[in-house]
């Protein structure tokens, strides 16, 4: 029984040091601010990565980085204040999907990251990039896609 | 257990084992002070950085280990109670025994951390020590809940209870190794005096222990003496142009501390059941993390050979041209603007 005393005492401190340490702030959350940040990540997570083609979300919460030369494509999420970046092969995730609203869901076979949404609230490019993610051909029966950044839109990472 | 006699060599076994302290339990309270001391330090200067979920994660994980070793840890120490009837000498109590049991305890620490990351079955447990991003004292109390599960507990200890050492000051030695570990999971000390840094592990060695960045991979394994490290060649010292990049190789994208304490057993689960053979499902759990039969994940050593590799094509690019920058294959680019 003390043990139990003792476990749940050590609880109610990790909250309160957690607790403690939301409330002194100290941290941000971060955002990714550009294309070349988000691929300054991936080239420093995965040692050599190099894209001219990807697409940022607007909150700065998600990218996508097409690996140029190569079928690959990095992604990176934020996480609390730092990031968190993977390198999907085709065929590697379990499926990518396009909500009606036009955001990108991402499922993937790592429990790790099982589950990204990125909320591009464009149909066309979120279908772009789902296909490119699973390997599929690209959509045919559509206008080229704009090669703007998007614009107030927004992603979310849920982990 | 050898024979007690009251003569010779041996007369020091013949010593009342101590009473001694549980000062793993007793120094709880000063990590939490500490923790928080930290917290507010790295408010007020900037110097150390905390993430809430990711703090409370850390205290979650060692609390978590701290349950589990009440669980199992008896199991351990029926094995080792068993082993010591096999001892070859029995050492006693004396005093040369303290330090001498001090000393041998982190030697054994040495070879069973670095086995930690070596071993895919040993990383399992440990990565959990390494999945923040971030380092600090919190950090240091992020701990694996399947230590004993994997027996590196017992082949650590099994070696100095063989020699004869007491269980009780086996216990209390690689308690004080704990505590001495403890306090170098910060960056807001950034070097000591040249000789202490050369015999000792600090958190300038330990900090490198933690990176990711390739040239930092693989090293600093040692517990208390650093000198283990350069004896066997895996010192690498920190750089001040090389920033730490703390983690691992895949960081993870959830606080869930389930998922935390689980995630790489579920990996090698799932990877031993898809095997191609029984060659391949043992090397998925004893081959070191990121094996695969077709190399289509990475280990560290693939991740040093591939960045050695970029770094030689930048030194060749700018031994061809020295007024040119780092080549395109080499470095982060991103060239056109977002679709």
């Amino acid at each position: 029984m003390f043990a139990v005393y003792i476990l749940l005492a050590s609880l109610a401190a990790i909250t309160s040091l957690a607790a403690a340490n939301a409330a002194l702030g100290g941290w941000t959350r971060t955002r990714i601010n550009s294309l070349e940040s988000a691929v300054a990540e991936l080239a420093a997570d995965l040692v050599t990565f190099e894209s001219d083609d990807g697409v940022v979300a607007p909150d700065g919460r998600a990218a996508l980085a097409a690996e140029r030369g190569g079928a690959r494509i990095g992604l990176v999420v934020t996480q609390g204040d730092r990031y968190v970046t993977r390198l999907i092969a085709p065929g590697e995730l379990a499926k990518a999907t396009v909500t009606p609203s036009g955001d990108l869901v991402i499922t993937a076979r790592d429990i790790t990251l099982p589950r990204v949404t990125i909320a591009l609230k464009n149909a066309q490019t979120a279908q772009s990039w789902a296909s490119r993610l699973i390997g599929a051909p690209p959509p045919t029966n559509t206008t080229p896609i704009e090669t703007t950044p998007t614009g107030e839109l927004g992603a979310q990472a849920n982990g | 257990m050898a024979e007690t006699t009251t003569e010779g060599p041996v007369e020091n076994a013949a010593i009342a084992a101590p009473d001694l302290p549980d000062i793993l339990m007793w120094a709880i309270p000063g990590f939490i002070i500490l923790v928080l001391a930290e917290i507010i330090y790295g408010r007020v200067t900037g110097k150390t950085s905390y993430e809430p979920r990711d703090t409370f994660t850390s205290l979650f994980m060692g609390t978590g280990s701290n349950a589990a070793g009440i669980l199992l840890g008896g199991i351990a120490f029926l094995y080792l109670s068993w082993l010591s009837q096999f001892a070859l000498f029995d050492i006693g109590w004396a005093w040369w025994a303290w330090p001498a049991a001090f000393v041998l305890d982190d030697f054994a620490y040495y070879w069973a951390h670095r086995g930690g990351h070596r071993i895919r079955w040993w990383w399992a447990a440990h990565v959990i020590h390494h999945s923040s991003q971030h380092y600090n004292l919190s950090t240091a109390l992020r701990q694996t809940w399947t230590g004993v599960f994997t027996l590196q507990f017992i082949a650590i200890s099994s070696w100095l209870v063989l020699m004869g050492f007491p269980l009780g000051m086996i216990a209390f030695v690689k308690a004080m190794n704990l505590i001495y570990q403890f306090w170098f999971h910060t960056e807001a000390i950034r070097r000591f005096p040249p000789w202490i840094e050369a015999v000792m592990n600090t958190p300038s060695h330990h900090r490198v222990h933690h990176s990711t960045n390739p040239e930092y991979l693989d090293a600093n394994y040692a517990g208390v003496f650093i000198v283990w490290d350069r004896m066997f060649g895996t010192f690498v010292p920190e750089r001040d142009d090389e920033p730490c990049r703390y983690g691992i190789v895949k960081n993870l994208g959830t606080f869930n501390p389930v998922t935390v304490a689980f995630h790489e057993w579920f990996g090698m689960v799932r990877d031993v059941l898809s095997a191609r053979s029984i060659g391949d499902a043992v090397r998925f759990v004893l081959a070191p993390p990121g094996w695969t039969p077709d190399g289509s994940r990475e280990t560290t050593a693939m991740i040093k050979a591939k960045h050695r590799a970029a770094q030689a094509a930048i030194t060749a690019h700018e031994a061809a041209d020295p007024s040119a920058g780092t080549p395109a294959n080499t470095s982060a680019s991103a060239a056109s603007p977002a679709e």
